[in-house]
């Protein structure tokens, strides 16, 4: 009995992997360790790659934060900003024939700046026109030394940048020549003014004598 | 340096692999139901044999049966916890999934009504082999079919010798009575 349990165990040795996948196996392991490798190289690059498009996408995203930001700032800035910009030139054309007209100061601002309700709350504090009264003595003062400046002709310029000095002294001769006016007080004090070097009254007064 | 370390490992590879695959493949074949998954664990089998032969301390070299036959064990135990299945049950049912003609090496001398026969034969002893103790079926592959002493079988259940011996004569005890009652059943 025994020889044919025997008999019959030994027919399974003829139980056999076919001869295919013996080959292919054994190339496929042999080449294991260059697949892994490769495999390796792929990951590093990919996780090289990944990176690099991690980093890109990140300084996209943030150059896009700062174009954005950037915007916003502006449009924050310029929200906060335009009832100051404006403010002033509505100020300067407004304020100086005000002032020739002899209107207060104040009173004329804050009518100004009623228009604007942005504007009202710089407006009807004191700092703030001051400061624009200031600014604006200046511009008006600029304003008559470029309509005086350009009333001189270029043949009668006696230097390219004229001075103050210079346009006052033009504007006295041609007042002086003038028979309707040569005998005006007021020649005396834009001289007094010039020479005290206080050229924004003289250019007030010469203003007042050709606009008449 | 590097290439000849390469080159001996390759050499060792292949002298452990001609040697065992056809052994650990029947092993593998005679507990699981699919060729296919036969061919996946033995695949597996020698990949830790390469993936050892790397290692410093050649676990594959110093003992490749002991080691073969071990790795091959935990991973048919892996496959069946896997899969959830009872492996007795699954071999039993494995008629209409395993096709011995692809399995049994080809004779050309062999007639297709012998042929037939043979796998029939095959299929019956691998069935009752699967009904007996897992420790038997051990025994009798690695003592009838593969051929290992008394000692390499020790080392592998880890157990003395003698108890090895009486074990083999249990596992063909077993063995037979196994098949007797496949007979009695299938008449």
């Amino acid at each position: 009995m025994e020889k044919e349990v025997l008999t019959k165990i030994y027919l399974l040795r003829k139980l056999k992997p076919s001869a295919s996948f013996v080959e292919n196996t054994k190339e496929s392991i042999l080449q294991r360790d260059a697949v892994l490798a490769t495999q390796k190289k792929q990951s590093v690059l990919s996780e090289f790659t990944g990176s690099f498009v991690s980093v890109f996408a990140n300084s996209v995203f943030q150059s896009r934060m700062a174009v954005v930001g950037a915007f916003m700032f502006l449009f924050f800035f310029g929200i906060l900003a335009y009832p100051l910009l404006p403010l002033n030139y509505e100020y300067s054309f407004v304020y100086i024939p005000a002032l020739e007209n002899g209107v207060e100061r104040e009173e004329e601002i804050k009518m100004v700046a009623e228009t604007d309700e942005m504007m009202v709350e710089v407006a009807t504090s004191k700092k703030p026109i001051e400061k624009n009264l200031a600014e604006l003595e200046d511009v008006y003062r600029n304003i008559q030394r470029q309509v005086l400046g350009s009333m001189i002709p270029a043949e009668e310029k006696v230097a390219v940048n004229l001075t103050d000095e210079d346009i006052i002294d033009y504007h006295l001769t041609r007042i002086e020549s003038n028979d309707l006016r040569k005998n005006d007080e007021r020649i005396k004090k834009i001289k007094e003014a010039k020479d005290g070097e206080d050229y924004g009254d003289a250019f007030n007064m010469i203003v007042d004598i050709l606009s008449e | 340096m590097f290439k000849r370390k390469e080159k001996n490992k390759r050499k060792d590879f292949e002298k452990i692999y001609d040697t065992h695959v056809e052994k650990i493949f029947r092993f593998v074949y005679l507990k699981v139901s699919s060729k296919d998954d036969a061919e996946d664990i033995t695949s597996k089998v020698f990949i830790k044999v390469w993936d050892s032969l790397s290692v410093e301390k050649d676990l594959s070299l110093k003992s490749p049966k002991s080691f073969l036959y071990k790795v091959a064990r935990n991973l048919v135990i892996d496959y069946y916890r896997k899969n959830r299945k009872d492996p007795a049950k699954e071999v039993q049912d494995s008629k209409t999934e395993v096709s011995l003609e692809s399995v049994v090496a080809p004779d050309k001398e062999m007639r297709a009504d012998e042929r037939a026969l043979l796998n029939s034969e095959i299929e019956e002893v691998k069935k009752a082999l699967s009904l007996i103790n897992e420790d038997y079926q051990n025994i009798i592959i690695w003592y009838y079919l593969d051929e290992l002493t008394t000692s390499e079988i020790a080392d592998l259940l880890d157990k003395p010798e003698s108890s090895v011996r009486v074990l083999i004569h249990r596992a063909i005890t077993a063995l037979r009575k196994s098949l007797k009652e496949k007979k009695k059943k299938g008449v």
